[in-house]
């Protein structure tokens, strides 16, 4: 059974509206989102970094490349918006029509708590927009599951699989669909056949990359799952929160609304257990399975908060490459959210089908509060997540920078050396910096990462000698640097290290090239050595890689679209 | 004999050390923010 679309059309309004208070910095002013994670800028250029061909570990591969090409057509202004937005709306739409067959209240309360639900809240305070778009194409994964083929779950599997973690949680998905109804045709095969597939725009690159194919086991624990409001990190799981970083979490969660909300996490999974089945398109044989694969979410999430269990995962990310994915376990809880959201729903249509023929007059009053409980169980989501979202603008001297070092040799490092910047022009949120989004050159910046007191190596080895390099005030600098392939310093003007780099760039022999009030362009170097690159034949094996790909499931999707008549099914002339 | 050279040599030596200690106090007192450090920035907290 489908929702008709008049049925699903004020749901779908609901959703819309959550959207636009969730997003409301968005659509106050102009500009583009810029603190924590969260990078949009004018256009990504599109080079062979963004397609996972860097010395970096390819993190946001393939989404950087596909950002660069729609960047060809619509301003990153644009797209933050649609993109961020977007996911919400999706999220919330695809859920409730998993639950097609339930009250229209249940489904609203479903919709909305797909958007607002500390999950959602706690990954956009930091940034991960990405994230949320696997997480949005989740229930239509489900959806496009349930039926059949593998031309159903093309644009959902191509939208979670931009990034490693999206095109994990899709696989896990779809296999976990797949399996039990296997015996039922080779299309559900087909269609974990083809969500494999769409994994090798990373894992191609991943292999061919020259970075550490290990990680930093420090970051285990910094980025473990964290408590929210005592006990154990998994409790704070149940009620969709616990991710690692403080920051982000809104501080109704360390109350009694955290409490609460585990609580109904539970319930979700329970009642969908239940009654999933019977009262959501997924099939009796398909439900137990999306089941285990939540509670599976559930588990792999806090295995970095559980103490006895830390020196094993510090020598398997250590030593097995790969592993260093669980370091950030939260992040793989969406399935849990999924399914808890879909089985409150279903609780709420349970005790409205109970309440309704007995008293009748309640349910005006059960729907209201069904329908606001998520926003009633996280009432400062916004608090957290209107201060990431809150869009600035460039400052003026991006454009000098930009067509200064556009096809000119040598890499740029960015200074001082750190990741995150406190940006004058920005808000006041750490912000991971934008040069290597905004200039169409070889962009190095530092890679370790600073979680409180907790410094958490880097992957890039070219990376690492560009900031001992860059570090070491001395009159061999520009040389050592010209050594490594670097022409140019951008100095982000935002501390007194920044200055004092900039003076000593200068004394050094350093040539201001462009000089502004934030951002200040020094050539160190005017002929220095080739800065590391990827051969013609490794970018042309990718792109061409990733253009099979995209073939693959559009030629799919229009194969389900518009499916090949048998010759009987033509008619005699 | 006292008041004409002890007195005057002892509140000499007093100031003095006063006055030294004060100099000494305020050019090596620690300021208000280490000038040669900036705020460290971190991705986030635990």
């Amino acid at each position: 059974m489908q929702l008709r679309a008049r049925r699903a059309l004020p749901v779908d309004l609901w959703a819309l509206v959550l959207t636009l208070a969730f997003t409301w910095p968005l659509w106050q002013s102009g500009g583009y989102p810029l603190a924590r994670d969260l990078v949009f800028t004018p256009a990504i250029p599109l080079r062979p970094e963004t397609l996972g061909l860097g010395t970096a570990a390819p993190r946001a591969v393939p989404l950087d490349a596909v950002v660069a090409i729609l960047g060809f057509a619509v301003d990153g202004a644009v797209l933050a918006r649609v993109a961020i937005a977007g996911a919400l709306v999706l999220a919330g739409m695809g859920m409730h029509r998993l639950i097609p067959r339930a009250d229209w209240i249940a489904r609203a309360t479903v919709a909305g708590f797909a958007i607002w639900n500390p999950y959602v809240a706690e990954r956009l305070a930091l940034g991960q927009w990405a994230l949320l778009l696997a997480y949005a194409a989740l229930p239509w994964l489900v959806l496009g599951m349930t039926r059949g083929g593998a031309a159903a779950i093309v644009a959902p599997l191509a939208l979670a699989s931009l990034t490693p973690t999206g095109g994990l949680l899709a696989l896990a998905t779809v296999i976990a669909m797949a399996l039990p109804a296997a015996h039922e045709g080779r299309a559900r095969l087909r269609a974990v056949g083809l969500a494999i597939l769409a994994q090798l725009p990373w894992i191609v690159p991943s292999l061919l990359s020259s970075a550490a194919t290990t990680s930093d086991a420090a970051g285990l624990s910094a980025f473990a799952a964290r408590s929210e409001f005592g006990g154990s990190a998994y409790l704070s799981l149940w009620g969709f929160g616990g991710i690692w970083d403080a920051q982000s979490v809104p501080a109704s969660r360390s109350g009694w609304l955290g409490v609460l909300s585990a609580l109904v996490g539970l319930v979700g999974v329970l009642w969908f257990a239940k009654r999933g089945a019977r009262m959501s398109l997924v099939a009796v044989r398909q439900c137990p399975a999306l089941v285990v694969l939540a509670l599976g979410s559930w588990l792999v999430a806090g295995l970095g908060s559980v103490s006895f269990l830390q020196p094993l995962l510090v020598r398997l990310i250590d030593t097995v490459p790969g592993f260093g994915l669980l370091r950030d376990g939260q992040k793989w809880l969406a399935p849990l959210v999924l399914v808890g959201v879909l089985g409150w729903g279903l609780f709420i249509d349970s005790v409205l089908a109970y309440v309704r023929p007995r008293a009748a007059a309640w349910v005006p009053l059960l729907a209201a509060l069904a329908i606001m409980g998520p926003l009633v169980l996280l009432p400062d989501a916004t608090v957290v997540v209107h201060r990431t979202l809150a869009p600035v603008r460039y400052p003026a001297e991006v454009a000098a920078i930009s067509a200064a070092v556009r096809d000119s040799d040598g890499a740029v490092a960015v200074g001082p050396w750190r990741l995150y910047r406190r940006l004058g022009w920005a808000g006041p949120a750490g912000v991971y910096d934008p040069a290597s989004r905004l200039l169409d050159a070889r962009v190095v910046t530092d890679d370790r990462l600073l979680v409180g007191g907790t410094s958490i190596a880097g992957e890039d080895p070219y990376a690492a000698a560009v900031g001992q390099a860059l570090a070491a005030p001395s009159p061999h600098r520009p040389a050592d640097l010209s050594r490594l392939g670097v022409r140019w310093v951008l100095v982000h003007r935002d501390g007194n290290d920044a200055e004092l780099l900039r003076n000593e760039l200068v004394a050094e022999g350093g040539r201001v090239v462009v000089g502004g009030r934030w951002l200040e362009l020094i050539e160190v170097s005017s002929h220095p050595a080739a800065a590391p690159a990827p051969s013609s034949a490794e970018v042309a094996a990718i792109a061409g890689l990733d253009l099979a790909v995209a073939l693959l499931l559009v030629g799919t999707w229009l194969a389900g679209r518009f499916p090949r008549r048998r010759s009987a099914d033509i008619p005699d002339r | 004999m006292i008041s004409n050279v002890v007195a005057p040599a002892v509140t000499g030596i007093i100031l003095a050390l006063v006055s030294l200690f004060g100099l000494v106090s305020s050019q090596t007192a620690a300021p208000d923010k280490n000038p040669a450090s900036s705020e460290i920035i971190v991705y986030g907290d635990k």
